[in-house]
């Protein structure tokens, strides 16, 4: 497939001096080139001390802002579609629309440009008078060229904002919509990506502040700034607040794990050439199933040689043998050992306090009878129990099984 | 914990308990589980199921056909009482069900049904499966899916809190 780029990656990348350069590179490049062309022009023609900061504040602020926007388009480019039909399907049409061969940033950025200018013209370039006296064609040129700069960026930000907030929703109303998979299901794994990158475009809003200052003396464009600001944190909002509520799980999947007290560890020991299945006490989050064994178990020793696992959560109904309800996992299985736990730190913690709440009988019982238990079982973190953490790849439920008929 | 209470417990398990877990692999080495009902033959040391042929299941054990199976009993409250036996075995042979049956399938399929009385039942309208194995040969007709896996049983794990004691279901006393 082409590479799709925005708008000024394709400038940028024909510019004979800077396609070879690294983003940041490139940046620095920019801001000393239109830094030179700005004191060029104090040079030759009088401009006030306050233009000259202004315009030095403004050329920093928009290298910071192509700086940003390097780093979140090969990003976006980068994230993983999700393997649920309906939730890919978002997903590719997000990324279609943001990296479009029509460049539709572009048009919004033409629309914002011409705006201003007519605003220019229809106040007399009351604004450009206001900064620098009576304007030159030349220093009106390079005005031009930095408020050209200025609109591309917003409409940039602004699309990749809107865009963000659609695909948040849209992924969203998928999720409510699929309450019982009795497919397979994928967890969307790069959730925690795609709010990173909500986080670095809402640092456009942050960067826009220079443009706050610079539009105090002319309340119209002032206006309109706040405006911007505030759709930016607007958008992203509603982007954060759907990715919140999609991190969580299936709500009856969910609702089964956290009542399931047992749960089953299937794996396979490629030494012995035979599976292994045990029961587990277990805990979950959205994207693992967490349990706790002993450091001398055969499960450890399987799962350092053949991480692929899988696992079942089942509630057994007292009402009848038919009214099984069932969540399979399949998954790749971690030992969360000592080194590891120190780089996941707090979530460790976290992990543990898990089971205190969902198991405080066990416990108790445990530390009450500490001394009859063999060492396996004594509540020892890393010395006699370990956590081992599945990753789900994916998942399937079903609801109260049907009764078996033998076709003969 | 006495051998003897072991060995009755164990019996008890496999006997009473309607549901156990079926571990299997396929060649990549990706393990699959399911809830199944179940026979254990304490004469043979055979494992039944009935599974559909075109199942996950089945065409893992025809890759990687060694098995394992538990059967459990949980307590909520207490851990030191939660207990279960682990099988492990291998795949003997699948029987088409909609075949002819030999005396030995059909002594197993008759041992099944009686333990799922009203669980499972033939799809002939009016019959239990029962009634249908009694017939004898003249009811498998019909060619479906459906296959009686047969797996021999060749180790068992029994545990009962932190206790745990592994051995060869030969050794399994058998009452008088």
């Amino acid at each position: 497939m082409k590479k799709q780029l925005w708008f000024y990656e394709k400038l940028y990348g024909r510019l004979p001096f800077l396609s070879k350069a690294e983003p940041t590179e490139a940046t620095i490049l920019i801001l000393l080139l239109f830094e030179m062309i700005a004191l060029g022009f104090v040079a030759l023609i009088e401009v006030p001390l306050v233009a000259i900061l202004l315009g030095t504040l403004m050329i920093f602020m928009l290298a910071l802002w192509t700086e940003v926007a390097s780093f979140i388009a090969p990003n976006i480019r980068d994230v993983s579609l999700p393997r649920n039909k309906e939730e890919r399907r978002i997903m590719k049409r997000y990324k279609e629309l943001l990296f479009s061969e029509d460049n539709v940033e572009l048009v919004i950025a033409l629309v914002i440009f011409m705006g201003l200018i007519a605003y220019y013209v229809s106040t007399d370039w009351h604004y450009f008078i206001f900064w620098i006296g009576k304007p030159t064609y030349v220093i009106l040129l390079f005005g031009l060229f930095i408020s050209w700069e200025v609109s591309y960026r917003v409409a940039l930000s602004l699309w990749t904002a809107l865009l963000a907030a659609w695909r948040s929703l849209s992924l969203l109303m998928i999720s409510r919509r699929t309450k019982v998979p009795s497919t397979r299901y994928f967890p969307y794994k790069d959730i925690q990506r795609l709010e990173r990158l909500d986080r670095l475009n809402l640092s456009f809003a942050l960067i826009a502040v220079p443009l706050y200052l610079a539009s105090l003396a002319d309340p119209f464009l002032n206006a309109v700034v706040l405006i911007y600001i505030a759709a930016l944190f607007l958008l992203y909002a509603v982007s954060a607040v759907s990715l919140k509520f999609l991190k969580t799980l299936p709500r009856n999947i969910n609702s089964l794990l956290s009542r399931a007290d047992i749960g089953m560890l299937g794996l396979y020991d490629p030494e012995k050439k035979a599976p292994h299945l045990t029961p587990v006490a277990f805990t979950h989050d959205p994207f693992n199933i967490y349990i706790v064994t002993s450091v001398v178990s055969k499960k450890i020793k399987i799962i350092k040689n053949n991480p692929r696992a899988c696992f079942l959560a089942d509630l057994k109904d007292e009402r009848g043998l038919l009214r099984q309800e069932a969540v399979l996992i399949k998954g790749n299985a971690k030992v969360l050992d000592f080194l590891e736990s120190v780089r996941i730190g707090f979530k460790m913690l976290r992990i543990r306090r898990m089971f205190r709440d969902k198991y405080p009988q066990y416990v108790e019982m445990y530390q009450k009878e500490e001394n009859r238990v063999p060492l396996a079982w004594q509540l020892k973190p890393f010395i006699s129990r370990l956590v081992v953490k599945i990753s789900i790849d994916s998942m399937t439920y079903w609801d109260k099984s049907r009764k078996i008929w033998i076709k003969l | 914990m006495n051998p003897a209470d072991v060995q009755e417990d164990l019996r008890r398990l496999l006997e009473e308990e309607n549901i156990g877990y079926l571990c299997t692999s396929d060649s990549s080495g990706t393990p699959h589980i399911a809830p199944m009902f179940f026979y254990y033959s304490f004469d043979t040391h055979e494992l039944f199921f009935i599974s559909d042929r075109k199942t996950r299941k089945v065409s893992n054990l025809l890759e990687v056909n060694s098995l394992a199976f538990t059967v459990d009993i949980r307590d909520r409250e207490n851990p030191f009482n939660n207990r279960g036996v682990l099988l492990r075995g291998e795949l003997v042979k699948l029987t088409d069900l909609s075949m002819e049956l030999s005396e030995k399938s059909r002594g197993a399929l008759r041992l099944f049904s009686e333990k799922y009385q009203g669980f499972i039942d033939a799809k002939i309208p009016g019959e239990s499966l029962i009634q249908v194995v009694e017939k004898g040969e003249s009811a498998f007709i019909r060619s479906f899916q459906d296959v009686l896996v047969t797996v021999s049983i060749y180790k068992i794990t029994y545990w009962k809190g932190p206790f745990s004691v592994v051995f060869d279901p030969e050794k399994i006393i058998t009452p008088p």
